[in-house]
């Protein structure tokens, strides 16, 4: 696990490509070792005291680093930090070691409720305030650096009086955190809000950005006739969310990439395939990037 | 560093975005409720059916993490009345705390008060495995007593000794037998045992379904937690030992609180007792 952290601090310079771990697929990575460079879990997947999920993660992790995701803290939520569930987090961080640490722009629980789905703040100077004071206090327990990523939403708020790329803008000047760019949220969002998904990653922060994410998206239609995409992580990634992809690759210089598939989970080399073709795309700009430094 | 900031302003707008969240909140839960004031499409344009993907979200993911807790229960009442039994629980009693596989602790009662199943009794017996099961497969790891290498270093008469259960180990008391029902219908892979302290011929077969009591034991020995079921005798045996007895005292008390059906097999049941990896030398 320590070389594995090494390596990765000195390589940042090609194509780190990584996939969502399942537990369905325990089993064959641990037999096939793939090439993949890392995986990522949900933090709330491995709370538990023992067993299964944590005898499989820590086989995996003997070759292979980690990123730790996690789903539940609500960052964006109006109430204090769950504290217990925040030490829960830390024992699963401190126990692993994970190279990246990442959670939402979003709530999730309100008044002792825990609602199970990544739902949307407006982006106010107070809201602001709120989530800058909740990343203080998870970076300050975890002792290091997180990362923040951009929901995909449905909805707008017309309280909101910041764009959400200066508000991703200024929650990590504020913070020091870095941030976790979904291109698939990118497209379903600026699709579902009627923005250009160009328009918006060139006015993302992409200098503060440490890993980006893949993932399909479901489409749908509402009761005015208007089209609008459903973030469902149940399929590949579509055509225009690789195109956009390439452009986020460039801004960000190649940032280490991950493909969620977390509904109707596939075969493991289906999943690998996404993870292959993001690789493709990464090496070509670390290759054109080595040329042109040659040059 | 954050930004400076007026104080009663900032409460008076916490207050606000607190005022949003609960009414967000209560809107996702109760479909009847308007789309909370200020979310829109895009401006002015309010679209039910696209805060309705939230609610959907909301409650889809629930109902799928509770079914992920009792796969038996839902199969044997089937998927629609799952779904539609899950959503009353869920309105009435939704997680708080984000680990859901720990939510849904008291579906089992929620079952047996359930009107609409006064005639299914013994599912709240088949939860109730069901949550064991849950616990047991996430429960801490532990070592259990290895008799077999360590019985030499004991230094007195292995009766003498105190024993507690391994941190995997489950004890439940069901009001129905349902080890068939439960084992066929669950969606783990569950080895099951029978052991007694008093076995009779008839009792080498586990019940499908049968008015109990029946009482049972989860294990971890490694990875999957396994099934045992007791006579009332040993499941009598296993409190005493979590009280502190010896293990002489535990199997005395053990015959002296039980009604005993059939013959006294300690010797078959102790052996079995420490193949199973369920207990921990303590004293």
């Amino acid at each position: 696990m320590a070389n594995c952290i090494k390596n990765w601090e000195k390589e940042q310079a090609r194509a780190f490509v990584g996939v969502g771990l399942k537990s369905e697929h325990y089993n064959e990575i641990l037999r096939d070792k793939p090439s993949l460079d890392f995986f990522e879990v949900h933090a709330e997947n491995y709370m538990g005291a023992g067993g299964s999920p944590h005898a499989y993660l820590e086989a995996i992790t003997e070759s292979y680093p980690l990123s730790l995701h996690g789903v539940g803290l609500s960052i964006g939520g109006a109430g204090k930090l769950d504290r217990a569930h925040l030490q829960r987090l830390k024992m699963v961080h401190d126990r692993y070691q994970p190279v990246l640490f990442s959670e939402h722009l979003a709530w999730s629980t309100h008044e002792g409720t825990f609602f199970n789905d990544l739902l949307p703040l407006p982006y106010t100077s107070e809201t602001l305030r709120r989530v800058c004071e909740h990343i203080d206090e998870v970076q300050q327990t975890l002792g290091r650096q997180m990362l923040l990523e951009n929901p995909s939403t449905y909805i707008v708020f017309e309280q909101s009086t910041i764009s959400e790329t200066e508000f991703l803008s200024q929650v990590a000047q504020a913070t020091g955190c870095g941030l976790l760019l979904d291109v698939n949220n990118v497209f379903v969002s600026c699709t579902n809000i009627g923005c250009t998904p160009e328009g918006y990653l060139h006015a993302f922060p992409h200098e503060h950005v440490g890993e980006m994410h893949l993932g399909g998206h479901a489409e749908d239609q509402d009761e005015f006739g208007s089209d609008f995409l459903i973030d469902a992580h149940d399929r590949e990634v579509s055509d225009p969310v690789w195109s956009l992809y390439k452009l986020a690759i460039s801004l960000t210089k190649g940032a280490p990439t991950l493909i969620e598939w977390d509904n109707d989970v596939p075969e493991f080399t289906r999943l690998y395939s996404e993870a292959e073709a993001a690789r493709s795309y990464l090496q070509a700009f670390h290759r054109q990037r080595g040329n042109r430094h040659v040059a | 560093m954050l930004p400076s900031v007026d104080m009663k302003k900032a409460n008076n707008s916490i207050q606000a975005h607190n005022e949003l969240q609960k009414a967000f909140s209560l809107g996702l839960i109760d479909s009847r409720r308007e789309v909370p004031t200020g979310i829109v499409k895009s401006r002015g344009i309010i679209s039910k059916k696209r805060f309705d993907v939230y609610r959907n979200n909301v409650m889809a993911s629930l109902i799928e993490a509770l079914a992920a807790n009792y796969p038996a229960v839902q199969k044997l009442v089937g998927d629609d009345y799952f779904k539609a039994l899950a959503s009353i629980y869920i309105y009435s009693q939704p997680p708080s705390q984000p680990v859901l596989y720990e939510y849904g602790e008291s579906f089992a009662q929620f079952l047996a008060s359930f009107p609409g199943l006064v005639d299914f009794p013994y599912l709240e017996s088949v939860a109730k495995l069901e949550w064991s099961w849950l616990s047991s497969f996430h429960s801490a790891d532990d070592r259990s007593f290895d008799f077999s290498n360590e019985e030499n270093r004991l230094g007195k008469p292995i009766g003498d000794c105190q024993f507690r259960p391994t941190k995997s180990v489950r004890l439940i008391c069901c009001d129905y037998d349902v080890t068939g029902a439960y084992i066929r219908n669950t969606s783990a892979n569950i080895n099951c045992e029978i052991m007694r302290l008093y076995s009779s011929k008839k009792d080498e077969h586990y019940q499908d379904l049968a008015v109990g009591p029946a009482y049972y034991l989860f294990v971890r020995p490694d990875l999957s937690p396994e099934l045992y079921c007791l006579d009332m005798a040993g499941f009598e045996l296993f409190n005493e030992l979590v009280r502190g007895k010896s293990l002489n005292e535990a199997l005395v008390k053990a015959a002296s609180k039980s009604t005993p059906n059939g013959e006294l097999d300690a010797q078959e049941f102790l052996e079995k007792l420490f193949s199973s990896n369920t207990l921990v030398l303590s004293g």
